[in-house]
């Protein structure tokens, strides 16, 4: 593992951490939030904490668990181009989500959930289970079935969304359209706590399998040989990235383009060891979101733009650069 | 020692089919499996390192069914090079190599002071110490093939399962290469080596098995094995069976039908 690098990063998320919360359309400074006498919360603390905090606690983790999930996915089936979007998980998630949004009798919450999230990662589930059981084979799970389900399923969803689009209300369409944007305009630490009882785990069980993702890079047989048990380690890895996926997703809506350039630009600057590329990836993927979210706010401020804009905005020309650089064709 | 009894292995939807009653490997020896494509030596090599499981019959290690045993404690006893040793990612190859010592690590993977040891010896015995800082993007094809059984001798097995190990390499580095085998032979290690190269086979390796479209034609030492009759029946006219000038172990060259050529 190359430590130097861990540690880069995580500077690189301590200090996004630390300083993004201070952007936005308010101006808000230090002596604002902690040298104030008011016995009372005053409007620049309550912006801060409620608001600032929790947003960019949001993005640290969605951005992070994004670029982790792409890193895994794109290891495992060995495919530059996998994200959660390739998968199907994105599309499944956004069909439940919408489903939800269009019939208002769905809509309801218990404490930090909320139904949206659940019927997003219902969908994520679903979909996960169909492309698992489509491709999963008695020598193991075929990975161009599971990448062609996942590319089908997505496919089918924006269908079935395109009609539910067509028969909705300009209500609901609103409300939808906006989570379809990508949005972690969030008030509060309910959304964070919603998150982490599926997050958690899935994505400790991704950073327990690190090493054995070196292995899978490789292939199969070399794999084997070393004495992975690659059946094992793609079942575990494929359900703990589906899952922490479709966690964020639920709560973010899909936001594009982190998932799939922060891995390759960890590679591209840090080395391939999994060990390495995980960690910086979250890292990484963390204080991109934080920072594109930081831009969402101001750039035409006092209206905000979904972050989902300013990734595809950011990360589109970046991916097309590195498309036709050399270096992707080795990645 | 590897056992296999009554094996029987098809493939869906093939009416091909591997038939080998018994065969075994064995510690401080080197064999040879040769053949014609499509013969099953590397069906047969995959099935001995529990890679493939038969349709029917059963594979022992030390005694176990391998079936039973974890693929990790497989490792530590048996080393598979595959005929493709593809990377997706552009690893160095110190990197590649310390992969090799998987099966000997706990639950984090992290390498101990003897596996960076062992790493190092591995990359010793195969000449890659000086590459060790190189990516496979930056090595020749025979030099990438080196890595890759580093990466296998580091696993510290007890024997060694090789598929097509010299296919990409020149004459001199095969050669090298099967002295690097007799080296690990003499170290006790048992080597099993699947080739198209009969004369390679014929002069290294202390027995030979002969496999014929899933059938094992012959086996014992490579005088028994490649003889006339068989190198008839086998490869028809084409061949001549002439014997090496130095060791007088069989050797086989093309014959030039002059008739199909005109």
């Amino acid at each position: 593992m190359n430590k130097k690098a861990f540690f880069v990063y995580a500077l690189l998320f301590f200090m996004v951490g630390v300083i993004s919360p201070w952007v936005g359309p308010e101006y808000i400074t230090p002596f604002d939030v902690f040298s104030t006498d008011s016995p009372t919360i005053t409007p620049a603390q309550e912006i801060f904490i409620f608001q600032r905090i929790p947003r960019v606690l949001l993005a640290l983790i969605a951005g992070g668990t994004l670029a982790l999930t792409g890193a895994v996915f794109q290891t495992l089936f060995r495919n530059p181009l996998v994200e959660p979007f390739t998968l199907g998980i994105s599309g499944s998630s956004a069909l439940g989500a919408f489903v939800t949004i269009l019939y208002p009798s769905l809509w309801l919450k218990w404490g930090p959930f909320s139904s949206v999230q659940l019927f997003a990662a219902l969908g994520a589930g679903i979909c996960l289970f169909l492309i698992y059981t489509l491709s999963n084979r008695a020598e193991g799970v075929s990975i161009y079935t599971l990448l062609l389900a996942g590319v089908t399923i997505s496919i089918i969803c924006s269908g079935a969304i395109l009609l539910l689009t067509y028969l909705s209300d300009p209500h609901s369409l609103v409300v939808f359209q906006h989570w379809m944007m990508g949005g972690i305009d969030v008030i509060g630490y309910k959304s964070l706590f919603s998150m982490s009882p599926l997050l958690v785990p899935a994505a400790a069980v991704l950073f327990f399998h690190s090493k054995e993702l070196n292995h899978m890079a490789l292939n199969d047989e070399m794999a084997v040989g070393h004495g992975v048990d690659i059946k094992k380690i793609r079942r575990n890895v494929f359900i703990g990235g589906g899952v922490a996926a479709a966690s964020v997703v639920s709560v973010v809506g899909p936001i594009g383009f982190v998932g799939l350039l922060v891995p390759h630009a960890v590679r591209y600057l840090s080395g391939y060891d999994q060990r390495t590329v995980l960690p910086c990836s979250f890292f990484l993927g963390g204080a991109a979101l934080a920072l594109c979210d930081a831009a969402a706010r101001t750039v035409i401020a006092p209206t905000e733009l979904p972050v989902g804009i300013i990734t595809a905005v950011i990360g589109g020309p970046l991916f097309i650069r590195l498309l036709i650089s050399r270096r992707l064709q080795k990645l | 020692m590897i056992e296999l009894k009554n094996i029987i292995h098809t493939f869906p939807g093939s009416h091909w089919r591997l038939d080998i009653p018994q065969f075994s490997i064995e510690a401080s020896k080197i064999m040879g499996i040769i053949g014609p494509n499509g013969s099953g030596k590397s069906t047969l090599l995959r099935i001995s390192a529990g890679i493939l499981n038969p349709v029917k019959g059963t594979v022992h290690l030390s005694g176990t069914e391998i079936k039973k045993i974890k693929r990790k404690e497989i490792a530590k006893k048996i080393g598979f090079l595959p005929q493709e040793t593809a990377s997706e990612y552009d690893f160095t190859v110190k990197e590649l190599v310390q992969m090799g010592r998987y099966s000997h690590t706990g639950t984090f993977g992290t390498l101990e002071n003897v596996d960076y040891q062992i790493t190092k010896e591995s990359l010793k015995s195969t000449d890659m110490e000086k590459m060790s800082n190189r990516r496979l993007s930056q090595l020749s094809g025979g030099e990438k093939k080196r890595a890759f059984l580093a990466s296998v001798l580091a696993q510290s097995p007890e024997i060694l399962l090789l598929d097509e190990p010299t296919s990409s390499l020149d004459i001199h580095r095969q050669v090298q290469f099967f002295h690097l085998l007799l080296g690990l032979v003499k170290q006790g290690m048992g080597v099993v080596v699947v080739t198209h190269n009969v004369n390679f086979a014929s002069l290294f390796c202390k027995k030979l098995i002969f496999l014929s479209d899933g059938n094992l034609i012959s086996s014992g030492t490579p005088d028994k094995v490649i003889s006339k009759k068989i190198i008839n029946e086998v490869y028809g006219e084409n061949v001549i069976l002439g014997s090496h000038p130095e060791t007088h172990s069989p050797f086989l060259l093309p014959r030039l039908i002059r008739n199909k050529l005109k």
